[in-house]
């Protein structure tokens, strides 16, 4: 990043490149919608582009991207929040009669091996999504992007110990969710 | 949910106590079967679904990033410059002398030339000490040009010569001096007090500059004239008058000015009896005491007013004005003092000592 900032853009390419597919999991995992994680991951970047000056190396770059995308987030829902909109999914839009809910359902479902694989993924899908945000977003960060309590309080600007609080009911709410899969 | 076994299959524990829960997993069952519960739900969590960014995401991202790195115009401008420069001789050479013609075009727009006017350029010199340096073939004409009265008591003169003359200004103005001392008045009027006048009023007109200037050169004329009409020949006593009443006063309004001037054209008759040198600049200084129209002579402070302080000192003066309040009455015109009390004081200077000139005074102070 300090190599950008100074204008070597093939720095920024390989920012890119590393950090691109775990920035758009942590956004899908938040969201579970392909769309809103693609949106929102570009938009990162592309504020990353534009406050590239902003950064100070102290602080890792995935830190830096994370607080970034944080921000995003929270806009977006700020956003969704001041005007809601929804569209029914059973709102026809083929003429073979597919509504809304078809088509939104088949992209948002990647590709599966096995049922069991697709019964896996619905069940943390639901144990995901049904955790509260703030504890949702500490889980996602240190299991799937695999930062420390400590990057975390510092994207989140909370203390420490809130992010362990949060991380424990988490867990434990998942736990609770997931344990007759755990086996 | 135990933290330290979140913290533990995290990594986050520090070695010593990761080595502790280690060793507790070991030996308690429950805390192992939780343990194994944690790893299978992280691992879990770990392979759930993933997505893949596309190509288009990528696209748009580096498509953003060509735009960013894109300079603006001024640096490209600043670029092709820094670049002509380092690579082109004639470039280099190009912009030493543009540096070079613009450096002398700001040292001529800024320069401030020497000040001149019809009676050469402005010089300055220091004023000589020795009173008795000889005049040596004085030339009139440069004496004239001298702009200073009061010589001995300034240091650093302002005249106006050609450029190279200040040795010769100097042993004019030791001249000046000489005669003074010798004859009690720096000479005629033609010699050198009009030109003192007109040069003191052009120094203060350009002080002064504008429309303020121009009425000062104009009444200071006027007054020339009167002076000259009256027979007066030293200028040295109306010079005196003007730089003290007149000159003075930076901060003068028209109609201040022009009662100033009135007062000393009503008093250019009476300093022209009044004789020259020592007794004309007396009389003048005394003439100059600022008497307003309403004024009280039963009042002392107005005879005794103004910025003379120096002249109160002198016992003439002070019987003067003790006369002036015994004499008349309460209220007089401010002419009729002045015509009654200067010739009283003319007549005391005249005399030789203090005595005499005590007991002149006190005669007519009978009646």
């Amino acid at each position: 990043m300090v190599a950008f900032q100074k204008g070597d853009t093939e720095a920024f390419r390989t920012l890119h490149d590393r950090h691109s597919r775990p920035l758009l999991n942590f956004f899908f995992k938040m969201s579970y919608n392909h769309a809103t994680a693609q949106d929102l991951t570009q938009e990162t970047w592309f504020r990353i582009l534009r406050y590239a000056d902003r950064y100070k190396p102290r602080a890792t770059f995935r830190t830096f991207m994370y607080r970034v995308a944080r921000n995003l987030w929270i806009d977006l829902h700020r956003s969704r929040k001041a005007a809601p909109k929804s569209v029914s999914a059973d709102l026809r839009v083929t003429e073979e009669g597919a509504t809304v809910g078809d088509l939104v359902e088949s992209r948002e479902q990647p590709q599966q091996k096995t049922i069991e694989d697709r019964e896996a993924a619905d069940l943390i899908r639901e144990a995901l999504t049904s955790l509260p945000e703030p504890q949702r977003m500490v889980f996602l960060l240190a299991e799937t992007q695999d930062l420390k309590y400590r990057e975390i309080a510092e994207i989140l600007d909370v203390p420490v110990g809130t992010v362990k609080s949060r991380m424990n009911a988490a867990v434990t709410r998942l736990r609770g969710l997931l344990g007759h899969v755990l086996g | 949910m135990n933290q330290d076994l979140i913290d533990l299959l995290r990594d986050e524990l520090p070695d010593n106590e990761a080595a502790v829960l280690r060793a507790r997993i070991e030996r308690e069952p429950a805390l192992a079967d939780e343990y194994r519960e944690l790893q299978a739900l992280f691992g879990l969590v770990h392979r759930a679904e993933m997505v893949e960014p596309t190509r288009e995401m990528r696209r748009c991202v580096m498509e953003a990033l060509e735009i960013h790195a894109r300079p603006s115009w001024w640096q490209e401008m600043f670029g092709l410059v820094r670049f002509r420069f380092r690579n082109s001789i004639g470039f280099r050479i190009s912009v030493a002398a543009h540096v070079v013609a613009l450096a002398i075009l700001t040292f001529f727009l800024f320069h401030k030339p020497a000040t001149e006017n019809e009676y050469g350029t402005k010089l300055v010199v220091h004023a000589p000490e020795d009173l008795d340096v000889p005049i040596v073939n004085p030339d009139p004409a440069l004496m004239a040009r001298l702009a200073q009265r009061s010589l001995p008591k300034r240091k650093r003169i302002e005249a106006y010569g050609a450029p190279g003359q200040e040795t010769a200004i100097k042993e004019g103005l030791a001249a000046l001096m000489a005669r003074q001392a010798r004859d009690g008045s720096f000479g005629s009027l033609e010699e050198t007090g009009y030109a003192a006048l007109v040069l003191l009023a052009e120094g203060h007109c350009s002080a002064q500059g504008g429309d303020r200037g121009r009425r000062i050169q104009k009444a200071l004329d006027h007054l020339t004239h009167r002076w000259e009409s009256a027979g007066e020949t030293d200028g040295s006593v109306l010079a005196a008058l003007v730089e003290d009443y007149v000159l003075s006063y930076p901060l003068m309004s028209r109609d201040d000015l022009m009662e100033r001037v009135r007062i000393i054209e009503g008093m250019i008759p009476v300093l022209a009896r009044g004789g020259t040198g020592a007794e004309g600049l007396m009389l003048a200084k005394l003439a100059s005491f600022a008497v307003p129209e309403d004024a009280d002579f039963g009042d002392a402070r107005y005879l005794a007013g103004g910025n003379r302080r120096d002249l109160l000192k002198q016992e003439p003066t002070r019987l003067l004005a003790t006369a002036a309040l015994s004499r008349g009455p309460d209220s007089l015109e401010r002419e009729q003092v002045r015509a009654w009390v200067l010739p009283l004081f003319l007549a005391a200077m005249k005399r030789d000592s203090g005595a005499e000139r005590l007991l002149t005074l006190q005669a007519p102070y009978r009646f």
